[in-house]
């Protein structure tokens, strides 16, 4: 095989490439190096991508103030995979219902789809929703509520629009049922929207926190990992400050808001980050099954 | 015709699915209540035997804790009472609202500026009754301030006790200028009390140091670039033409006369003044542009000659600086006026708040339980047991005296976790307090603060400077609390404003062109000075800001009339 020559192009894109690298690493590296320095030391500033006095004080702190950390981060994950799971179902089966072209009330549903993305009840009207549906203090609130939403199902069904009807067609000459279709035929084509449509769903039901404190703050066996982290960021803003001392070395061991922030944040991406390798297969061969010859 | 059908089937199936809602929403409703009464059948049996009663409270400024340190189990032992603490997660302030919709409250309120709210709701209850029947600690506490706890002069009802002392004592100050403790020690400890001397100072050390550790030096650096823009640009302002710390406002605390501050022609020679620094290159470029991180990392680095901030917003840098030994490049405090007629109102007393407390919800089921706890918490035993903690555990009695353990104290300085973990001075506020100027019967302190600790942990340099000076703490600079009298008024910055008033909107206007106008108007040219300022109060008055005067000073002497002080 003959060696390539590196054309100006090349060089061009490589370099490209590599800022585009660079621009998106930097900032995750600079909060893992702040996270491992020493927090009096950081607020001298001039960290980057290698921390100064290295140290593990800042999770020390995190994981030491909180009992229930596991048990939190064990609630996240199920209701990230059982959202997501839920959440796909839903979500294709009504796609593929609005892209159909026999469907009466296409429009009519649409409509109210689209609706939903313009016009919300706001946060009252919501909480009121919620409690008389019955689902204060209960894990369906984590998953009812997210089930649908109107732009991952209009991603969906522009998807479905953009294949080739004859598919169905013969399909349905060869006697499979609608059912058959949807299960057999549109789901393996769509599998390059669903894992994008999953990435979001996973990451939206992981880092939410906002409904935990809302809808089941009072039910300690549902409260979730970001939530929990969220509380101590808030008591550490909370106890910063308040320390008078002459003594040095007191003083250095101390963690400040800004660090314990940032292990937070490492803490709370890691988790999601590893799940994007095991999608990412579903990304090139969905690719490839979307070539359809016709 | 098919068009039609469908939209006859579509009606059809609306009304269905209307119908089924409907349904579902009646059975879930009477589920819910069913539920609930099942639990309030509960509590009430819990509460009938010797097990400790429950109370929830919503504190806005509350944390994660569960009310098991020694201290909270004292508080158990003595009232019977258990505290179980709610507070808004990430500081979002609709927790207030969606009580109010939802009507589920907690059983205590500390909704500090929402009160408004839920008084207008009938959230809470009024407390004038039950103070006059068994709040004899709250009535001691108070004593003739307890009308400052009234809500407005068309409701005078007292709806909260709590949050800050009544009586103060004020030790430390914090907001005002501060300067380098080397800048002090290269000049040989001048006397710096108006603008013109410290601006000498800062120009003379920057002479001769125009690098700190091969990094240009830094005379005065502000940040101006967010909400801070208030804390080390606008206030300074007032206090260096003497006012109180009244927000946006100066008030003449024996008229009630409330003017917008920014009005006022000593305003304007003090930004001509800062304008001059910034001309002269003394004022640091990045001061309106760079964020809090910047800001603090500069000030960590020892090349900042001064500062014009309050000591939480720099705890950071103060603590680096300590830490790598750089006690010489922490700041004294300075009590710098435009002038002479000026006098620094550091150490003023504002007297007791009032207004933002603790309130009872009107659904709690344990009012006089609330009541009575709420009542004991302002009685000597719990006071000294909140204060100074368990004798024998926290302090010992010596010679009559309550004397703080050495471990303790150690650990009241050092640690800040202390309070959470053995209850000590935890639940001082937002709860009803003596304050730290107040005595108990045998004229003892009811807090372990005391001046002498605040002396003793001054670091070595401060110590060096201080002693230089002749004084002992850095407040013998300031114009003395007793020399500047109580506060008639309050602070301005306590008034609840209506969402939505006039007063709100202009206020709300006028704030962002100042901050903006001012920010320019600093940073321009000397020549253009005066136009520029001068244009800015036009269009000031352009947005009526006469009217805003008048309402405020409404508000100033409704305060007045209701607290009885004019």
């Amino acid at each position: 095989m003959k060696k390539r020559k590196w054309t100006t192009f090349d060089i061009v894109l490589t370099v490209f490439m590599l800022f585009i690298i660079v621009i998106t690493l930097y900032p995750f590296l600079n909060i893992l190096a702040i996270s491992l320095n020493n927090a009096v030391d950081t607020a001298r500033g001039g960290i980057h991508i290698w921390p100064r006095e290295f140290t593990f004080a800042n999770y020390q702190e995190i994981f030491g103030s909180n009992d229930r950390l596991f048990k939190a981060f064990l609630m996240s994950i199920l209701r990230t995979v059982i959202g997501t799971i839920a959440g796909i179902v839903a979500s294709t089966m009504l796609a593929y219902v609005l892209s159909r072209r026999d469907f009466v009330f296409n429009g009519f549903v649409g409509f109210l789809l689209v609706l939903t993305m313009f016009v919300s009840g706001g946060l009252i009207p919501e909480y009121m929703l919620i409690r008389q549906l019955g689902l204060i203090n209960d894990f369906g609130v984590y998953i009812w509520p997210m089930l649908i939403s109107a732009f991952n199902v209009i991603i969906i069904r522009s998807f479905m629009d953009n294949l080739p009807a004859a598919l169905e067609e013969s399909a349905k000459m060869d006697g499979a049922n609608d059912f058959t279709i949807f299960s057999r035929i549109i789901i393996p084509l769509c599998l390059p929207v669903i894992a994008t449509i999953a990435l979001f769903l996973a990451v939206m039901q992981w880092n939410s926190w906002f409904d935990t404190y809302l809808y089941a703050r009072n039910n300690e066996a549902l409260t979730t990992l970001q939530f929990e982290l969220m509380k101590i960021l808030d008591n550490a803003n909370v106890s910063s400050g308040d320390i008078t001392s002459q003594n040095a070395a007191v003083i250095a061991g101390q963690t400040n808001p800004q660090s314990i922030k940032m292990a937070i944040t490492i803490i709370a991406t890691v988790p999601i980050l590893l799940v994007y390798p095991f999608l990412q297969k579903y990304f090139v061969t969905g690719l490839t099954l979307g070539a359809v010859k016709s | 015709m098919k068009r039609k059908l469908s939209i006859l089937l579509l009606s059809l199936l609306f009304m269905l699915a209307v119908s089924v809602l409907v349904a579902c929403n009646a059975d879930s409703t009477s589920d819910t209540d069913t539920s609930n009464e099942g639990e309030e059948s509960e509590d009430t049996n819990d509460t009938s035997g010797d097990e400790p009663l429950t109370l929830t409270f919503f504190s806005a400024d509350g944390e994660e804790k569960s009310f098991d340190d020694p201290v909270a189990q004292k508080i158990t032992e003595e009232t019977g009472i258990k505290l179980e603490i709610d507070y808004p997660v990430g500081g979002n302030d609709e927790a207030i609202p969606l009580m109010i919709a939802s009507g589920d409250y907690p059983d205590l309120i500390y909704a500090k500026g929402d009160i408004g709210k839920l008084i207008e709701a009938g959230g809470v209850i009024k407390l004038d009754d039950l103070i006059e029947e068994k709040g004899d600690n709250l009535k001691a506490m108070y004593g003739e301030q307890i009308d400052r706890l009234r809500n407005s002069v068309d409701d005078p009802s007292i709806y909260t006790v709590g949050t800050y002392g009544v009586e103060n004592a004020y030790w430390e100050t914090s907001g005002t200028f501060q300067i380098q403790l080397d800048v002090l020690r290269e000049l040989g400890y001048p006397e710096i009390t108006s603008l013109e001397e410290y601006e000498d100072a800062i120009t003379e050390y920057y002479e001769k140091y125009p690098e700190i550790d091969g990094q240009p030096t830094i005379p005065l650096s502000l940040l101006g670039s967010d909400w801070r823009w208030l804390i080390t640009v606008g206030n300074p302002a007032g206090f260096a033409a003497g006012l109180t710390d009244d927000g946006q406002w100066a008030v003449d605390d024996e008229t009630g006369e409330t003017t917008y501050k920014f009005l006022l022609p000593e305003m304007k020679e003090y930004f001509k003044w800062l304008n001059g620094l910034n001309d002269k290159g003394l004022l640091d470029p990045e001061s309106f542009t760079q964020t809090h991180d910047t800001y603090i990392s500069k000030l960590s680095s020892g090349r900042v000659l001064s500062i014009a901030d309050q000591d939480w917003n720099i705890g950071d840098a103060d603590a680096a600086l300590v830490s790598s030994g750089n006690e010489w490049k922490t700041y004294a405090p300075l009590a710098v006026t435009l002038g002479d007629e000026y006098e620094s109102q550091g150490l003023k007393d504002y007297g007791f708040a009032g207004g933002w407390g603790i309130a009872i919800s009107a659904t709690s089921e344990r009012q006089e339980e609330a009541f009575e706890f709420l009542d004991w918490m302002a009685s000597e035993e719990a006071q000294i047991l909140v204060n100074w903690g368990i004798e024998g555990e926290n302090y010992d009695v010596v010679d009559g005296k309550r004397v703080m353990k050495e471990e303790d104290r150690e650990r009241m300085n050092t640690d800040s976790d202390y309070p959470k973990e053995t209850g000590v001075g935890y639940y001082v506020y937002p709860y009803p307090q003596w304050g730290n100027g107040a005595l108990d019967s045998d004229g003892q302190p009811i807090t372990p603060d005391s001046e002498q600790d605040i002396i003793e942990n001054f670091n070595d340099a401060e110590k060096e400077v201080l002693a230089e000076y002749g004084m002992d703490n850095w407040i013998e600079w300031f114009p003395s609390t007793d020399s500047l009298g109580v506060s008639n008024h309050g602070t301005v910055a306590n008034y609840s404003i209506e969402s939505g008033s006039d007063l709100e909107i202009i206020q709300q206007k006028a704030d962002d062109l100042t901050e903006q106008r001012i920010t320019q108007t600093v940073l321009g040219s000397p020549d253009d000075f005066d136009e520029a300022w001068d244009s800015m109060i036009d269009e000031l008055e352009a947005m009526d800001i006469d009217k805003a005067n008048e309402a405020m000073t409404q508000k100033t002497l409704d305060v007045m009339e209701l607290w009885g002080t004019k």
